[in-house]
């Protein structure tokens, strides 16, 4: 009766028994691969239309812009460099930038490279009658100003593209080609024959990488592109694998089964590094996360209020404890990242009694309630929680409204409704142009995300100064200028921090760059054993 | 017996009908705009209208519905969203992966708490009995999420015997050997609670039957007490550890999702869980709809083997086979 009974059991265990003694550990590597754990599944491979960090940093091993963020450096203020194109022009009056493009570049699929390839990129969403035009391509390039800025494409001949915009624009590389989303060059037969709908599983650029496979929600798989005009990649293959749990992703690493992870959880860092991993960050990452103010509510009018919340919200404090120092804080809207970001630069430091003075004379005194829509992203809202803390110790109640992400996403675009005082975003872009898009009159939604409805005329004189500005020391003087006038008179905004991006590297990984971006290169990565 | 089988088999096409209006409802009940999620939150009014006429989002609902259960009922579960590609092929491939892992979780649990339940109830009020009982109760009570990470520290990587995450290698993986190796820690975690309680469950039926009056007949009769619990209880017993068993490999497959993130198993759970992030509104219809399906299937195939082991049921619930 026990033997018949146990015999299951006893097969089970031998099973298991053999399976361990079987395993081969991950140490042997015949093929180079590089496996790099993501925090996030990414958005689709169409860098059209979308904008998200983990779609931008496969998009960029597959596909190339006509001019990019040199990625191999990993100094600030960072660099433009030609990609698609050698080399350009811009008119002595700013409005026209004329593209020399690389010869003899081919898409993956053999297709070559060259004006008309521009050119029909462009249209899929400046010309509504072309046959490859996108709507959806359309939404997102004119919520990122795209469309806006350009007044025309032109192909001069087989490899000159000039592009006319409406006015003056210097920020226009940065803005347009270099940003969110970046305006990476699709192979023109790809789209063709699949449709714009069938360009995510079907992603052909010019890129060091060529798509392999994507497994949704599991890994995405590279491969190196043999035929790159510029250096091959070092890797034979790259495969990005989602591991959304922390503490997952730390054990996915130090067990050997991927060489990379980003964003390790802060209080783990340590005694990975511990284990003889290699941690590498950024400290000018463009990143900001920061509230804004819904300057239209008649509570928030006084400006006194505003500034007294930036007093209160102890940001040192939120870096130190909650970010273990993996951040820093902000005192400005300009992220740490751009060109025009100016590390001296001081508004607000943590002074409570300050804090409740200001409260006084404003007529706060009693105390006020204010309404804070909040995002889960989760990270456990850890730091609204301690900014809902510092400000109970000025009298001033938080509620939390916790959205889902994409709830909260359809409340933010739109604007600030009446029933919210102030919410929050994480964002962060290479161009300082981006302070202009959220406090520029004319960037209220549905034109820009000015979601806070400030406007200041004097500014905005300011911000389209700075844009018609050809010197680029001169431009980011003009952008501090308006950004700390803002910050320290109006405040429309509380900057919290700047993220330094950190990432754990298995010991055998060489040649990977944390250049001051969200994404990153991996061509130059390699595999010493 | 036929007879049951095929009413019980009849009972599940209004089950099914019922969970398919309940899933295209979803998309109806959902908050925000189907529209926007296609389009990118910053998509002009104009351009959501065109798509909302495309779609068919303009018509009635019984008509939408009855389209959608048509195209449901060849097979096609439409569009993903998220990954523009049709949702069969994401959610099927996925379906058979979360089966694999709950399914051995399954007969781990089974095994596991099959025999301790049987063994603890012969020997009930021994030293034995308490301490395994203590034990499961124990195991059974660990955290899913914090047992799963527990066995990766162990086993993983301190020991280095069986891999942390995934269910290949991500480099040359593949073959039933890898696939094995990678299945142990995720399966073995799940089992746990669904063990302890099938324990539980099997040990209580166990010496409840074994005190009826007909056992202790036996006894007095002299047959040897191996005898009894095999053929005499152990059968009478059966039928509430069925249907115990075939709930635990229903919630197995859809609870599973937990240790799905923690071993980064590319299952189902995970695809669900993404979409309802991502609001992929057709791939969260079509795993919950497989997910019922299967639920439907076991509670099926629970009461068909309930009928088989015990006349009773069939007499009661669909006539006695002459």
């Amino acid at each position: 009766m026990l033997r018949s009974l146990l015999r299951p059991v006893i097969a089970t265990a031998a099973v298991a028994g053999f399976a361990g003694a079987v395993f081969v550990s991950d140490s042997a590597r015949a093929e180079s691969t590089f496996v790099y754990g993501m925090p996030a599944d990414h958005s689709v491979l169409d860098p059209h239309v979308t904008c998200g960090w983990m779609a931008k940093m496969v998009n960029y091993q597959i596909y190339e812009g006509l001019v990019e963020i040199d990625l191999h450096s990993a100094d600030w203020p960072t660099k433009l460099k030609g990609q698609l194109a050698e080399s350009w022009e811009i008119s002595d009056d700013g409005t026209e930038y004329t593209f020399h493009l690389r010869q003899g570049v081919r898409f993956h699929d053999g297709t070559p490279f060259n004006a008309d390839a521009v050119k029909f990129n462009f249209d899929r969403f400046l010309d509504k009658d072309a046959p490859q035009f996108s709507e959806t391509a359309y939404a997102y390039m004119d919520f990122i100003r795209m469309i806006g800025d350009i007044k025309s494409v032109d192909v001069i001949d087989d490899f000159t593209v000039k592009i006319t915009l409406n006015g003056p624009n210097y920020e226009f590389l940065r803005t347009g080609m270099e940003d969110c989303p970046q305006m990476y060059i699709i192979s023109p037969t790809a789209i063709e024959t699949h449709g714009n709908e069938g360009i995510p599983l079907n992603p052909i650029g010019t890129g060091p990488f060529k798509f392999v496979e994507r497994d949704p929600t599991v890994s995405t798989t590279l491969v190196r592109n043999d035929d790159y005009w510029g250096e091959n990649a070092k890797v034979d293959r790259l495969i990005f694998r989602i591991l959304e749990d922390p503490a997952t992703r730390v054990n996915a690493l130090l067990a050997g089964e991927v060489h990379a992870i980003q964003d390790p959880p802060w209080d783990e860092i340590e005694s990975i590094v511990e284990e003889g991993f290699v941690l590498t960050t950024n400290e000018n990452a463009p990143t900001i996360w920061y509230l804004s103010f819904n300057m239209r509510h008649p509570l928030m009018q006084d400006p006194r209020l505003r500034q007294a919340i930036n007093y209160a919200i102890n940001k040192e404090g939120i870096a130190e404890q909650i970010l273990h120092g993996y951040g820093k804080p902000a005192h400005g809207m300009l992220n740490a990242g751009t060109y025009a970001y100016d590390p001296d630069f001081v508004s607000y430091t943590y002074d409570p009694d300050k804090a409740r003075e200001l409260l006084e004379e404003a007529g706060f005194g009693d105390g006020l309630d204010l309404d804070f829509d909040v995002m889960i992203y989760g990270t456990g809202e850890l730091t609204e929680k301690w900014i809902q803390r510092d400000l109970k110790k000025v009298g001033i109640n938080l509620n939390l409204n916790k959205m889902e992400w994409l709830a909260y996403l359809d409340k933010w675009v739109p604007g600030m409704a009446e029933d919210v005082h102030m919410n929050e975003m994480v964002w962060g872009e290479q161009t300082p142009r981006w302070t202009a898009f959220g406090y520029r009159c004319d960037r209220v939604p549905p034109h820009g995300n000015n979601i806070g409805w400030y406007c200041n005329e004097d500014m905005d004189k300011l911000f389209q100064q700075a844009l018609e500005t050809a010197d680029e020391a001169e431009r980011a003087e003009l952008y501090q200028e308006a950004d700390s006038w803002i910050m320290l008179n109006d405040p429309a905004n509380a900057p919290i921090y700047h993220y330094f991006n950190p990432i754990a590297l298995h010991p055998s990984v060489t040649g990977f760059t944390n250049a001051p971006s969200n994404w990153w290169d991996f061509s130059r990565v390699e595999l010493t054993e | 017996m036929v007879r049951f089988t095929i009413g019980r088999i009849l009972l599940v096409v209004p089950v099914l009908l019922g969970v398919s209006i309940i899933v295209f409802m979803l998309v109806q009940l959902a908050p925000g705009d189907v529209t926007s999620t296609l389009l990118g939150p910053m998509a002009s009014e104009n351009a959501k209208e065109v798509l909302r006429a495309e779609m068919g989002l303009d018509r009635p609902l019984p008509v939408q519905y009855g389209k959608w259960l048509a195209a449901v009922l060849q097979g096609d579960f439409g569009t993903s969203w998220v990954h523009k590609r049709p949702v069969s092929e994401i959610i099927f491939p996925k379906f058979v992966n979360t089966a694999l892992l709950a399914g051995s979780a399954a007969l781990i649990a089974y095994v596991l708490g099959f025999s301790s339940g049987v063994f603890t109830a012969a020997k009930a009020g021994t030293l034995f009995d308490r301490i395994v009982t203590a034990l499961m109760l124990i195991l059974g009570s660990i955290p899913l999420y914090w047992g799963g990470l527990v066995l990766v520290f162990l086993f993983a990587l301190t020991w280095r015997w069986l891999p942390a995450t995934g269910m290949t290698k991500t480099i040359g993986g593949g073959g039933a050997l890898d696939v094995l190796t990678h299945l142990v820690l995720p399966a073995v975690a799940a089992s746990l609670p669904s063990a302890a309680l099938i324990s539980r469950i099997t040990r209580a039926t166990m010496i409840e039957t074994l005190s009826q009056n007909y056992i202790r007949v036996a006894r007095a009769k002299g047959i040897r007490r191996a005898i009894i619990l095999r053929k005499h209880a152990l059968r009478n017993a059966l039928p509430p550890i069925v249907t115990v068993g075939g709930m635990e490999l229903g919630y197995l497959l859809g609870g599973i999702v937990l240790i799905e993130v923690v071993f980064a198993w590319p299952g189902l759970g995970f695809v669900v869980y993404n979409a309802i992030i991502g609001r992929d509104l057709p791939t969260v219809q079509g795993a919950v709809l497989i997910l019922a399906l299967a639920f439907v299937l076991i509670n099926l195939t629970v009461d068909v083997v309930n009928a088989y082991l015990d006349p009773a049921t069939r007499a009661a619930e669909g006539g006695v086979d002459r």
